[in-house]
């Protein structure tokens, strides 16, 4: 039999208990009061205990989740500096490699760091996804890395080729896909290194494949592989003017060329090869970091993005 | 309840016995805020005399622990065996508190 007294307590404790399960806990200590016993009747001190501990335990496992939340936090800061700083190791890695195949054939890796910069605006031009451009990069910057696999008597030889010589030095792009295919970063340059000598017309190599068989960076890039080669210096001939080298190459667009790729780079070679065809090295390596820079998220040790100047 | 406090070099060790009710808590609470209100923030608890905690007691703790967290202190708890370990297990505690062996051990962890 419940006394009256003993009712308005009971009732006071439902208030209490519909307060905190809408969230408001301003008269929880009220409860913790009834928890006393002999104060009360020992069914409302057992049933005003049992709320207590539901309430401590909920409480205990709200903080938990709290550290739990800190700690992630934690770990994912340190995760993105991990993961700067390996995109930082394999750019880095990434120039050294280039620089290093450049050495074999030439003394200097200007090439390298034209082709990749010309790359850059004609990608942009095509509207290539981000993504796309960071593989297209990786493969202009590597595009002869098979080179190494070449004889210096093959490789270096002053005359022109004969017909095995040349059988040899085409390998460079399969050996090239082979490098890089073993380093996960590296791989998608590969449609760059094996396609960069196929020909719009299917007379290329290694797999003489035709027009959009050639994977798109590919095609890009042989445009600007061969405008490069005819408008530099190279120790067995001058650079050609601007003119002759582009009335050259547009003789050849539909057959070694892709013709729609090659207009877009018509329109833009002028203005881009008055600014470039002048820098030597130290100039060349500056814009292409800050080109990079925008691609390739280059971070410092201290989580702060990488400044080249 | 009895609660004694002791300053060692780098923490106050706070030892309770008896319980840890609706009835006693507010003693263990007036003596801890006393405490964090002149400063310190390093406290041992040793748990070893004590024969029970309810659910009031459980929530004195806690309270001490988020007053301590915004001031950048710490506690450990040392001793905690029988019912009173059993209790802490089930409320969740072990994942929220750090609970050591003995007093020594926590003086230890806290250099």
């Amino acid at each position: 039999m419940i006394s009256k007294h003993d009712y308005t307590i009971f009732t006071q404790m439902i208030t209490i208990m519909n307060e905190v399960s809408m969230g408001d806990t301003t008269n929880v200590g009220m409860l913790y009061e009834l928890t006393k016993e002999g104060a009360y009747p020992p069914e409302i001190v057992n049933l005003a205990e049992s709320f207590g501990m539901m309430l401590v335990n909920i409480d205990a496992k709200q903080q938990h989740l709290e550290l739990l939340l800190e700690d992630l936090k934690e770990k994912n800061s340190a995760l993105e500096l991990v993961t700067g700083n390996l995109m930082n190791a394999n750019v880095g890695m990434l120039e050294v490699l280039g620089n290093a195949i450049a050495k074999r054939d030439s003394d200097t890796s200007d090439h390298n760091y034209r082709v990749t910069t010309h790359s850059i605006y004609l990608g942009k031009a095509l509207g290539l996804s981000k993504t796309d451009l960071c593989s297209l990069i990786k493969g202009a910057f590597l595009h002869d890395i098979g080179k190494i696999a070449i004889s210096d008597a093959i490789l270096l030889k002053p005359g022109k080729l004969t017909a095995p010589e040349f059988d040899v030095i085409k390998t460079h792009v399969n050996h090239g896909s082979d490098i890089i295919r073993s380093y996960p970063w590296l791989a998608d340059a590969a449609d760059v290194v094996l396609h960069h000598h196929e020909k719009y017309n299917g007379n290329g190599y290694p797999s003489g494949l035709k027009g959009d068989h050639i994977p798109l960076h590919a095609r890009i890039f042989a445009i600007i592989d061969v405008f490069d080669a005819l408008t530099s210096k190279r120790p067995y001939k001058e650079p050609i003017p601007f003119d002759t080298a582009l009335q050259i190459m547009a003789d050849d667009a539909g057959s070694h060329f892709d013709p729609e790729i090659f207009e877009v780079f018509r329109k833009g070679a002028r203005e881009l090869h008055e600014v470039i065809s002048g820098f030597k090295e130290p100039e060349l390596v500056k814009i292409l970091h800050s080109l990079m820079h925008d691609y390739f998220e280059t971070v410092n040790n201290n989580g702060q993005v990488r400044d080249d100047s | 309840m009895d609660i004694q406090t002791k300053k060692e070099a780098n923490a106050i060790i706070v030892t309770v016995s008896g319980k840890l009710d609706a009835v006693t808590t507010p003693e263990y609470d007036n003596v801890l805020n006393e405490l964090i209100n002149g400063g310190e923030t390093t406290f041992v608890v040793d748990f070893d005399a004590l024969d029970y905690i309810s659910s009031a007691g459980l929530r004195g703790l806690l309270v001490m622990a988020k007053q301590l967290k915004g001031k950048g202190g710490q506690v450990r708890f040392a001793n905690v065996k029988g019912t009173v370990k059993e209790v802490f297990e089930i409320s969740g505690f072990g994942s929220i508190f750090n609970i050591d062996d003995s007093v020594v051990t926590a003086l230890a962890a806290l250099v």
